[in-house]
């Protein structure tokens, strides 16, 4: 199953100083030429050097070991998958330049020639079989990755460059999915990883690696796409935002990832910025087993008509994000439904709502990681200014994702429901079906059978119906307290041209450092 | 009451004959073996009675089928009294086993990291003793003038900095306005400063506290007025009588706050991304992830054991009182 | 006790705790503004005084519009109930041990000092974690969680103090003279024992407050959005340069108490001191 892992685990885990997405810092900035546009010689590469900051680092450098998505930014760039991301999400040649549908549950790859991992050897399909392999082994390192690749079981080759792929159930996000599959040298499978093994096709080679601390990076010049400007990069952990913030307006840090949102307003005066969308909703859930109340659609409805949206965004999310229209995705998704609106802010009509229900005395404690506390703390705000009791109750990693995905004590769980790494609603499975005895955070039959309908279809037009009916289900019945859509922000110097790829991670390759 | 001429009157004392050396180091050895084991037991418990690293592991898309067969592999699954004697069984072995989530043996990373913590430590008790300890003497030498007051005041005051907002504010002044102070990493002398600093600000402070009171106190009592009325100097019966007098709860103090250095550095760690143990200790406690969470605090253990030691048996040299009762 | 009030540090400094006691106590002398109104229009008002600054909010508003002296004044109750309570606690708990321990000797001695030993080896911060994990973050379980955080320290001072005056003279004499434990431990022993623990205790007073922030600073102080001194300076240090307002009162509020109770810590000292030499 694919999950909604990448904001709550971008965000959070920074937020516990666990996550780790690199911030960049320029140790050097000679630049032999101007980074222009040359092509892949060597002679013709610059040797700018960059240092990019971030509360967190990959938990490993093996990618298929990576504990959480903080690990994106090191892993595009040392490894490749068969397919990318563009900018506007749509799917695009990397190691696979040509695809097509065999039948419903095949999927034929011709891989790229002439590409060579950082150790020498060629790539080719018994590479992509075995990276396939080692990560459906059932060895639990993997199992993070595995929750991605949902109905995919095996890779079969047909020649040296061309593979099938083949799912276990039609699976209409395959190469959704297929983006997430960083392929390693195979001849690295079964030793133990280190900086000396460790080996892909990435424009960049691993070069040092300290854990939870830094990873160093080095132009691999014979890569199938090398880095013209960006010669060596450093990614470094610095956990706490406002020390990040203090290194990167120090220089010392090239570009800066993490910080809070106002915290990065502050230093707008002074450094570049860059605000691609994060892919991601927040929301509180509301939990009717905690809190028999939130049953009643006119009091979920009265909570969101609590929240001043525009003013939530403005400072709960620094500025940086969108007010909702009421519906998880974002226009530009499959099934963004142009119809759906947000709920006014009308704390009075809120009131009476409540009245209506026949609620009083309601209590609606608020659980949360450290990193959404300021977040929460706005939310606990507006519910007080409608008579509502509340609180926020913070818990650690563990013990948040216990509360998250089986029960929570508490009526509202506020977390942000990624769906930017597979760019899609399936990536949000928390109102989908449910394992028996798992607690359900929306409870409408409707909207796990409309789900699994989504999981199988593989014509657009007929999913793109499904998932707009489930955004209007849930924005009719109000199913879930709209926050608002987020976006990233990394904050960097000026002299350091940003791009960022179809994940909104940064693409050393791509970067221009300026002399 | 009466066995007042025996070690035991004054706690684990250090023996004088020769003889009593062996038995010295035997008693500490079985010191060391119940503390450890106190610890790792009360720790094996308290951490599993609160979270379960499987969801951390298997990650927050996993279902629940995944969780259980991640939990299964990590033989989370057994009876609590059995996985507790495998450890027992493990750690007797010194095997602490590999991290849950990254792999690495877990007391290698521990170890890895354990120099630059100790490092960071011992500059920091080093510094503020030696600065601490002149200005607490000073305080009390003058503690009933502007000097003395002002000292003590000031020591108070910066006691009352917590070390979170301290260390914010020396990465800004020294670090970007004056730009002296690299702001983050580890390796070189010169990303000592400002973790030091931050450190030893408060310890200075309680030192100077302790030892002023310590002096005082001893000002005030009989030995030291008989020795001023038999001629000796006052500087001498300061430097001599008085601050041996203080060096007692110095040394209980000191003993401690290494303790609390290894340990409880982990926000100066975060500040100044500094590669110590106290911030892996907490990431791997907020994850759950057993292995590193024992492997670490069991080398803490016998480290705090061990300097304990060294502080008792100071304190032994240092008191003239109780190397009377030895 | 009037012997004690005369001393000026000693009544410079209960006054002094008294006063913030009532105020803290009762807010609503100062200010009407509830500590958890937020008014995201008027974040980050600076104080009255200031350019921009309203008399609606004397001491200015934080990051999400609420008025600093109102949580100024309620976050003091947390810390100060954290802070002498734990303390207090704490001290008597050590001071107790430290006694028996000290002055009897033998297992019992070995029993404290071994556990001692195992607590000093225990990161407190793994047990504030699994504890917080457990149970949640309940104001009641912070100033538990504190105290047992701050006993080893008086407890490791009155015993080696203890101790090393079993050896005195005049306390051989006494024993000698048949006086009871408990008459000896009272006239002889605890006040010796005083001087140390008082100053112990004035510094733990403030270290337990800076701990409860730092406990914020790790997600595990008291529930948001309750005020503490200890975690309005972790909220309030990303502002440092733009809004110093937010670390300036709780911090003056914090530095305050420490500075009274501090005051009256040396003081008492002081004050016992003086009887120790006229004996």
């Amino acid at each position: 199953m694919p999950d909604f892992t990448p904001t709550l685990t971008r965000r959070g885990l920074m937020g516990l100083g666990l996550g780790a997405v690199a911030a960049w810092t320029l140790a050097s900035c000679g630049t032999d030429d101007d980074g222009g546009s040359g092509s892949g010689g060597g002679a013709a590469l610059s040797a700018a050097a960059i240092t990019l900051g971030s509360t967190a680092i990959t938990s490993a450098i093996d990618p298929h070991a990576a504990t959480s998505n903080v690990g994106r930014t090191y892993a595009i760039n040392v490894f490749d998958s068969l397919v990318d991301f563009d900018g506007d999400g749509r799917i695009v040649a990397s190691l696979a330049t040509d695809w097509t549908r065999v039948d419903e549950t095949t999927l034929e790859l011709t891989l790229r020639e002439g590409v060579t991992f950082h150790s020498g050897a060629a790539f080719d399909a018994q590479a992509v079989k075995a990276n396939v392999e080692r990560i459906l082994s059932g060895d639990p390192a993997y199992s993070l990755l595995v929750g991605r690749l949902g109905p995919i079981s095996k890779v079969e080759v047909v020649d040296a460059r061309t593979v099938r792929v083949i799912t276990s159930a039609p699976d209409p996000i395959l190469l959704n999915r297929l983006t997430m599959i960083d392929i390693v040298d195979p001849a690295t499978i079964g030793k133990e990883v280190t900086v000396e093994t460790i080996s892909g096709t990435g424009p960049f080679k691993v070069v040092g690696y300290k854990p939870d601390q830094e990873v160093r990076l080095e132009r691999y010049a014979d890569a199938w796409q090398p880095s013209e400007s960006i010669a060596t990069a450093t990614l470094v952990a610095i956990s706490d935002p406002s020390s990040l913030a203090i290194a990167v307006r120090a220089g010392e840090v090239d570009t800066a990832f993490g910080l809070a949102p106002d915290q990065v307003a502050q230093l707008q005066g002074t450094l570049d910025l860059e605000t691609p969308s994060a892919g991601s909703c927040a929301i509180c859930s509301l939990i009717p087993d905690a809190e028999p109340a939130l049953a009643d659609p006119r009091v979920r409805r009265a909570l969101n008509m609590a929240i001043n949206h525009e003013e939530f965004v403005e400072v709960g999310l620094g500025g940086y994000g969108e007010v909702s229209t009421g519906q998880l995705l974002q226009p530009g998704y499959l099934g963004y439904d142009d119809s759906l609106e947000g709920f006014p802010y009308d704390p009075d009509g809120a009131k009476e709502l409540l009245a209506e229900a026949g609620v009083t005395d309601l209590e609606l404690p608020i659980v949360t990681t450290a990193f959404f506390k300021a977040q929460a703390e706005i939310v606990v705000g507006y519910l007080e200014a409608i008579g509502v009791k509340s609180r926020v109750e913070l818990q650690d990693l563990s013990a948040f994702l216990g509360t998250l995905l089986s029960k929570s004590e508490f009526p509202l769980v506020y977390w942000q429901t990624d769906y930017f790494d597979l760019q899609d609603i399936l990536s949000v499975t928390r109102f989908g079906p449910q394992q028996p005895g798992t607690q359900l955070h929306f409870e409408n039959p409707r909207y796990a059978e409309l789900y699994q309908e989504a999981t199988v279809e593989l014509d657009d037009d007929k999913r793109a119906a499904a998932i707009k009916e489930m955004a209007g289900l849930l924005n009719e019945e109000a199913g879930v307290l709209f926050l608002g859509w987020p976006k990233l922000a990394y904050v960097h110097a000026r002299d350091v041209d940003l791009l960022l790829g179809g994940e909104s991670l940064i693409n050393l390759q791509k970067v221009v450092r300026s002399a | 009451m009466s066995d007042l001429a025996t070690p035991e009157a004054v706690g684990t004392r250090g023996p004088t004959a020769a003889g009593g050396v062996l038995r010295s180091a035997l008693v500490w050895v079985l010191r060391l073996l119940v503390v450890t084991l106190g610890i790792l037991t009360i720790l094996f418990f308290l951490l599993r009675l609160s979270g379960d690293p499987a969801a951390v592991v298997a990650g927050a898309g996993a279902t629940d089928a995944q969780v259980e067969q991640v939990r299964v592999s990590l033989g989370l699954d057994q009876p609590l009294l059995t996985q507790y004697a495998q450890f027992l069984a493990d750690t007797a072995r010194l095997d602490f086993g590999s991290s849950l989530l990254t792999d690495q043996p877990a007391l290698g990373m521990v170890l890895d990291r354990m120099p630059a913590t100790l490092l960071l430590a011992a500059i920091t008790i080093v510094v503020s003793t030696l600065i601490g300890v002149p200005l607490g003497v000073l305080a009390a030498a003058r503690h009933r003038r502007t000097t003395g007051r002002l000292l003590s005041l000031l020591a108070a005051l910066l006691q009352a900095v917590p070390s979170f907002l301290l260390g914010i504010l020396l990465l800004l002044v020294l670090g970007l306005h004056l730009g002296w102070l690299p702001t983050y990493g580890s390796g070189t002398p010169v990303h000592l400063v400002l973790p030091v600093a931050t450190l030893a600000a408060i310890t200075i402070a309680r030192i100077v506290r302790l030892t002023r009171s310590g002096v005082l106190q001893a000002l005030g009592q009989e030995f030291t007025g008989a020795a001023l009325a038999r001629g000796a100097t006052r500087r001498r019966v300061l430097w001599n009588h008085a601050l041996r007098n203080a060096l007692v709860p110095l040394t209980a103090f000191v003993t401690i706050e290494v303790a609390h250095l290894i340990s409880g550095a982990v926000i100066v760690e975060s500040l100044f991304a500094y590669d110590g143990v106290g911030r892996q200790l907490v990431d791997s406690i907020f994850r759950r992830d057993y292995p590193v969470v024992q492997a670490t605090v069991f080398v803490i253990a016998v480290l705090v054991v061990l300097i304990s030691a060294a502080g008792d048996l100071l304190l032994h040299r240092l008191d003239p009182r109780m190397r009377r009762e030895a | 006790m009037s012997r004690l009030l005369r001393q000026p540090a000693v009544a410079v400094g209960l006054l002094g705790l008294l006063a913030l006691l009532v105020l803290v106590s009762f807010p609503g002398l100062v200010t009407d503004h509830g500590p958890n109104t937020q008014t995201l229009s008027q974040r980050l008002v600076p104080p009255a005084w200031m350019d921009g600054g309203s008399s609606e909010h004397l001491l200015g508003t934080d990051h999400l519009g609420r008025d600093i002296a109102a949580r100024t004044l309620h976050g003091g109750r947390v810390s100060l109930l954290v802070g002498f309570v734990a303390a207090t606690a704490a001290s008597v708990l050590g001071i107790l041990l430290g006694l028996v321990a000290g002055y009897r000797g033998g297992w019992v001695d070995r029993v404290v000092t071994e556990a001692a030993n195992v607590w000093l080896a225990f990161p407190f911060l793994v047990l504030a974690i699994a504890t917080v994990a457990v149970v949640g973050s309940d104001l009641s379980v912070l100033v538990v969680l504190l105290a047992v955080a701050a006993w080893v320290t008086p407890t490791a001072i009155t015993r080696a103090a203890t101790a090393s005056l079993r050896g005195e003279d005049y306390v051989h004499a006494a024993i000698g003279m048949g006086a009871s434990d408990t008459h000896i431990l009272r006239s002889h022993v605890l006040r010796t024992v005083m001087a140390p623990n008082l100053v112990v205790w004035t510094l733990t007073v403030g270290t337990l407050v800076v701990i409860e922030g730092a406990l914020s600073f790790l997600g595990l102080g008291v529930r948001p959005p309750t005020a503490s001194w200890g975690s309005m300076l972790n909220d309030g240090r990303a502002y440092l340069e733009t809004a110093w307002w937010l670390v300036a009162f709780p911090g003056a509020a914090l530095t305050l108490t420490v500075a009274l109770t501090n005051l009256l810590g040396d003081g008492l000292r002081d004050a016992l001191d003086v009887r120790t030499e006229s004996r």
